[in-house]
């Protein structure tokens, strides 16, 4: 009969030695396989005497249960070895350029554009659409902007071929519209009071194109209309979109201008961003040695940003239902593509428009 | 316009010696100091330029060693003469000179230092005017009135150093195109009272009338509503004193001889151009004010020969133009230094007549860049007075009494004069301004100003008079000086939730999916090359042409975004970055009938379509480095459209066009259609040649698609579908078919004949060569079946792919493979 401790102490020996999984699962069949020692004693119990097969088999049991934990226990183990070993060898220089996936990039004036939007959605405010090719009574006329004001001459504004008889002083000459003023109108006539929208849109003017200058560019409109409102509240809502676009701590203030549809007429400057009005350059401008005042404002220490105003009891008059002695409302309108450009920083307008990618894809990521 | 500090100081003797809170306060108040310059001897006056001093030439002999130089011995109050070495020869014994010591700094930056000129120690300069930025004469040193002292500092007579303010003045303002409008706007906006101008007329004490000397005859009123004239008798044209031509030189003018500087003075003063002719060449001494005759001549003073229309208004005598009127003048009755006998003219013209002739002859000056803001009718009686004045004191000249004064039929136009209510001032600015502010305010702006009941009368000064016309332009007199003291107040905004349009959601949707594609935007102008409509295919009556186009590449409106997009494709690859995918959302432009209306009911001047652009040429996600990118091919660039549109919950199918336009590719090109519903666009490989012309020479895909179409085919908020908790069957089928069979079209029988059990059909394989026969293809379908609410069994999946099959046998002649 064979000895079961001598079985099992064989056994464990040779499931402890065990290396790898391979000559685990080999010893596992030679200790607790079908023609192991072991299982065959368990297998032919019935061939011992009556007396020794209590003892023999509850031993053989126990030494075969004991036996099979071990080799689990074993087997978790060098498998969780193996894998690590196999994970290692799978090893991947992680600082090689990654497979990356195709990425685009919305153009700066999207992004600025957008910012524009919702910081007037955040305020209340619909954006409304308008078209560009307008009438001169629309682009001029309505908005207060009389017969012989310079803008309103075929050498200041494109006109339409076949529609430009009489250009300059013609309400049904049609004109690709120079500012974003004409959404004013539109706007009115299409809902009464209170009224509240932006509209950004594309200008044309007639201008040579250069660094700063362009024939086409983007600009938003702002109008609001109600009860009571103030030259006060277009101050407030100036510093507060401002404040916004350019940094809370930013002063602004308010100059007198002259615009036919606004009385009074201001532009707005925010103090520069750059130099928080300082006009120094910065100090990697200033450490370069090429620049002696910030680039940003020239040194002014203001960044001229916007034109605005109450709208005219003229303009008002021209749309049922918004009587000037009951109503009053502001207006504004400021350059998308300057504030892209003040963003980010760029040198040259036409670089909108020229669409090196490069250019385009430096501005991912926002907003 | 550039303000001299020194002339404004003048008028508002309050004035600060640093010039900084000037150019605040007027920059708030609306003439905004576009820079200013410090010009001259820097810090002249202001414990600067002492170095610079009046002399006196006590002798002078030559140079032992140079002809052309000079030893001069000059008394500059020090007790002994100074040797000073001198190149110019206009000077005698006992003149009075211009000097500057050893350690001065002239105008241009160069420190003066004790040198030996050709061996001789010269301890100073004389001075010409040019060098000290007075004028433009260098002929020779200036020679300065004798009765100056030796010694004294120059600055006590001359203003040698001086900010000149560069205002940027709106259209509106013409009054401060005069140095009195922008001292009556320093004195309000600084609380000071100006310098009293007057006596602002002088006395005739010539013999006669005005009318022995000059006729004037009114012949276009329209254009010219006022014209007066003068007349002066005994002029000495000579050279004005060195003040007058320091302030002319920096408002930017030229000393001429003191006649015309006066002039030139007075309107620099006033804002008043006026005219001053040699009287003795005035033919026929009549005056005519008509307009020119058609190719009427006239050679102006600048010498140029311009040829006049019957629109411009001119001055002529008797026999010929003499005066292009506002603009400039004719050569021949300029004064000159024989002139003894002058007629001044001073005359209000019509500003938009001005323009016009200014714009035409491409001609500005001074006078012209005045008169075409629209100047008002009274200014050139208080012009009239200030010149008169000058000639006489400054020219020696005696005023035959009298005064021309031809008036427009109607007389002149009145000065507004109304009522401001109280209540409107608060109910714009959000402030109240007390009685006293307004009062003051309102005054020192020279209006006339009564207390009403319920407000304000006030009379508008006449240099003011077509600015202000309304009690609002009032409240904006008031409110421009009070800016900084207007409160920050959001409006009580009462318009509920502030949305954008549905189509600029679906703009800005577009726009993050074709980003989030791998496609990068770009934004490309609005006007294009002329021809560039037709090219595409579109008749000449649905474009928008300019009248008055700038450039020729910018000269009609596009009707499409690709032409564009192909240059910036040529631009990046030959910036060495073959691999271009972009995307706009940009607008078209269609003319319009007349009387078109838009959806909201408005009239609209032409058809606006917002449409998202896609072009791409070389291979799309470029980003693996170890693999090959996807070619950006037509099939490529359909699959973008269908993410796209999937993006806006639009199923979109693709036909063939059967006449595509000769742009495109001939087998590469389709209509983009919505599953069931309209035209949302077309996706095409663009045609080699035409890219080719416009300067691409690899093969690129372009699609375009309408947002109003798209609009219109999505579902803004769509509703909840249940779907299946069942297992699919799926079923691969290969079918052999003919090479004209369009594979959209099996999928759409497939799923018409497979009912609701068939979920969904795909293509997942195409296949040519044998054993296929020629002009055959294998299409291979992945059938999905499905059914709500059980388990299918294979006798009904069998069923319904059976009549599929059977459909597509019968619809397309195809054949079951395997
Ligand atoms: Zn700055």
């Amino acid at each position: 009969m064979p000895d079961i401790e001598q079985l099992t102490r064989d056994a464990r020996s040779d499931l402890e030695a065990a290396a790898t999984v391979a000559e685990l699962e080999a010893a596992k069949v030679a200790h607790l396989g079908r023609s192991a020692p072991l299982v065959l004693l368990l297998r032919d119990i019935r061939e011992l005497p009556p007396e020794d097969r209590g003892r023999v088999g509850k031993a053989g049991n126990v030494a075969r249960k004991e036996l099979e934990a071990l080799a689990a226990s074993r087997h978790d183990a060098l498998a969780a070895v193996e894998l690590d070993d196999r994970l290692r060898a799978d090893a991947i220089d992680v600082t090689l350029p990654a497979r990356s996936m195709p990425r685009g990039t919305l153009h700066p004036l999207t992004q600025t554009r957008r910012l524009l939007e919702d910081i007037f959605l955040g305020m209340g405010y619909d954006v409304v659409d308008a078209p560009e090719v307008e009438s001169e009574w629309y682009g001029f006329t309505a908005l207060n902007t009389p017969v012989g004001h310079p803008a309103r001459n075929p050498s200041d504004t494109f006109y339409v071929a076949g529609h430009d008889a009489d250009a300059g002083a013609n309400d049904d000459a049609l004109i690709l519209r120079t500012q974003t003023s004409t959404a004013q109108l539109r706007a009115m006539q299409l809902r009464k009071p209170p009224l509240y929208v932006v509209h950004p849109g594309r200008v044309y003017r007639r201008d040579d194109i250069d660094a700063t200058h362009s024939d086409m560019f983007h600009q938003m409109e702002a109008l609001a209309i109600d009860e009571g409102l103030t030259l006060a509240h277009l101050k407030g809502t100036i510093e507060s979109f401002l404040h916004r676009l350019f940094g809370e701590e930013l002063d602004v203030r308010l100059r007198t201008h002259f615009f036919p549809f606004t009385e009074p007429s201001v532009e707005a400057d925010v103090q520069c961003f750059s130099c928080r009005g300082t006009g120094d350059p910065s100090a990697e401008d200033a450490a370069s040695g090429a620049f002696d005042r910030c680039r940003v404002c020239r040194g002014e220490g203001w960044i001229e940003i916007m034109g605005a105003g109450m709208v005219d009891p003229n303009v008002l008059g021209v749309v049922d239902g918004y009587d000037p002695e009951r109503y009053s409302g502001f207006a504004f309108g400021i350059g998308i593509d300057r504030v892209a450009m003040l963003r980010h920083g760029f040198p040259d307008l036409r670089m909108l428009f020229q669409n090196d990618l490069r250019f385009v894809r430096q501005f991912a990521g926002r907003p | 316009m550039r303000v001299p500090y020194s002339w404004l100081r003048a008028l508002v003797p309050g004035l600060p010696d640093d010039p900084s809170e000037v150019v605040d306060r007027l920059s708030v108040s609306g003439t905004y100091v576009e820079a200013v310059h410090e010009v001259g001897v820097a810090g002249a006056g202001n414990g600067g330029g002492e170095a610079f001093r009046v002399g006196r030439v006590l002798e002078f002999g030559p140079h032992p060693d140079a002809d052309k130089l000079r030893l001069v011995q000059v008394d500059v109050g020090e007790g002994q003469p100074r040797q000073i070495v001198c190149g110019a020869s206009n000077f005698a014994q006992g003149d009075t000179v211009a000097v500057v010591l050893p350690g001065g700094r002239m105008p241009d930056g160069m420190e003066i230092k004790e040198a030996k000129l050709r061996g001789v120690a010269s301890r100073g300069m004389m001075l010409s005017e040019r060098e000290l930025g007075l004028s433009t004469d260098h002929a020779g040193i200036m020679i300065l009135p004798a009765e100056w002292t030796p010694g004294a500092p120059l600055h006590e007579h001359v203003p040698l150093g001086d900010h000149v303010l560069e205002l940027e003045v709106t259209g509106n303002r013409p009054d401060c195109l005069g140095m009195l409008g922008v001292a009556t706007e320093v004195g309000a906006a600084m609380g000071l009272d100006l310098f009293d101008m007057s006596p602002t007329d002088v006395e005739a004490t010539a013999g006669g009338d005005v009318r022995d000397h000059v006729t004037v005859s009114l012949e276009a009123p329209d254009l010219c509503p006022r014209y007066m004239a003068r007349a002066f008798v005994d002029v000495r044209v000579g050279t004005s004193p060195l003040w007058l031509k320091a302030w002319l030189a920096r408002a930017g003018m030229r000393s001429i001889n003191n006649v015309v500087d006066v002039t030139n003075y007075v309107m620099l003063l006033t804002g008043q151009p006026l005219h001053a002719f040699d009287a003795d060449q005035v033919g026929g001494s009549r005056i005519v004010v008509r307009r020119a005759e058609q190719g009427e001549p006239v050679t102006t003073f600048d010498g140029a020969e311009r040829t006049l229309t019957s629109d411009m208004l001119v001055i002529a005598d008797a026999e010929r133009p003499a005066v292009i009127a506002g603009v400039m003048g004719a050569a021949d009755v300029e004064v000159t230094a024989e002139t003894t006998r002058l007629v001044l003219e001073a005359a209000c013209f019509d500003g938009h007549s001005i323009q016009g002739t200014s714009r035409a002859l491409g001609l500005r000056s001074e006078s012209s860049s005045r008169f075409e803001k629209g100047l008002d009718p009274y200014s050139p009686e208080v012009a009239l007075g200030f010149a008169s004045r000058m000639l006489v004191e400054l020219c020696g000249a005696a005023m035959v009494p009298g005064t021309i004064d031809e008036q427009a039929p109607d007389g002149l136009a009145p000065l507004p004069t109304f009522t401001v209510p109280d209540a409107l001032a608060p109910r714009i600015l959000g402030i109240d301004v007390p009685e006293a502010g307004v009062r003051d305010t309102l005054e020192r702006l020279a209006f006339t100003v009564e207390r009403g009941a319920d407000g304000w009368d006030v009379t508008v000064p006449h240099t003011r008079m077509f600015d202000v016309t309304r009690p609002i332009d009032v409240v904006e007199e008031l409110g421009r000086f009070r800016l900084a003291d207007i409160p920050s107040v959001l409006p009580p905004i009462v318009t509920g939730g502030a949305l954008l349009t549905r189509i600029q959601r679906l703009r800005r949707l577009l726009e993050d999916t074709a980003a989030g594609l791998g496609l990068t935007e770009v934004v490309t102008y609005g006007l294009v090359a002329p021809g560039t409509g037709e090219s595409l295919g579109n008749h000449e009556e649905t474009l928008v042409r300019l009248a008055n186009p700038m450039t020729v590449d910018h000269a009609e409106l596009r009707t499409g975004l690709f032409p564009a997009h192909l240059e910036v494709a040529r631009r990046n690859i030959a910036a060495g970055a073959p691999d271009v995918a972009v995307f706009e959302v940009g607008r078209t432009y269609y003319a319009a009938e007349p009387g078109t209306t838009g959806d909201d009911g408005l009239p609209r001047f032409s058809n606006e379509r917002d449409v998202l652009g896609v072009l791409a040429t070389g291979s799309l996600g470029s980003g693996r480095w170890d693999l090959d990118g996807i070619p950006a091919d037509f099939p490529a660039i359909a699959g973008l459209v269908h993410s796209l549109l999937a993006a806006t919950g639009v199923e979109a199918q693709l036909e063939p066009i059967p006449n595509a336009p000769d742009w495109v590719h001939p087998g590469q090109a389709a209509t983009v259609r919505a599953v069931g519903g309209g035209v949302l666009g077309w996706v095409a490989t663009l045609h080699p040649r035409y890219a080719a012309g416009l300067g691409v020479e690899a093969d690129a895909v372009a699609a375009h698609l309408d947002l109003h179409a798209i609009d219109a085919a999505r579902t803004l908020v769509p509703r909840f579908a249940p779907f299946s908790e069942f297992p699919p069957i799926v079923e691969d089928i290969a079918l052999v078919l003919s090479d004209g069979v369009a594979g959209g079209e099996v999928l759409r029988a497939a799923r018409a004949a497979g009912g609701a059990l068939l979920e969904s059909v795909e293509v997942f394989d195409r296949y040519v060569g044998a054993p296929i026969p020629d002009g055959h293809h294998s299409l291979a379908l992945r059938l999905v079946f499905r059914a709500a609410d059980r388990t299918l069994t294979d006798a009904e999946t069998a069923e319904v792919r059976g009549e599929v099959v059977e459909q597509l046998v019968g619809e397309f002649g195809a054949e079951l493979r395997g």
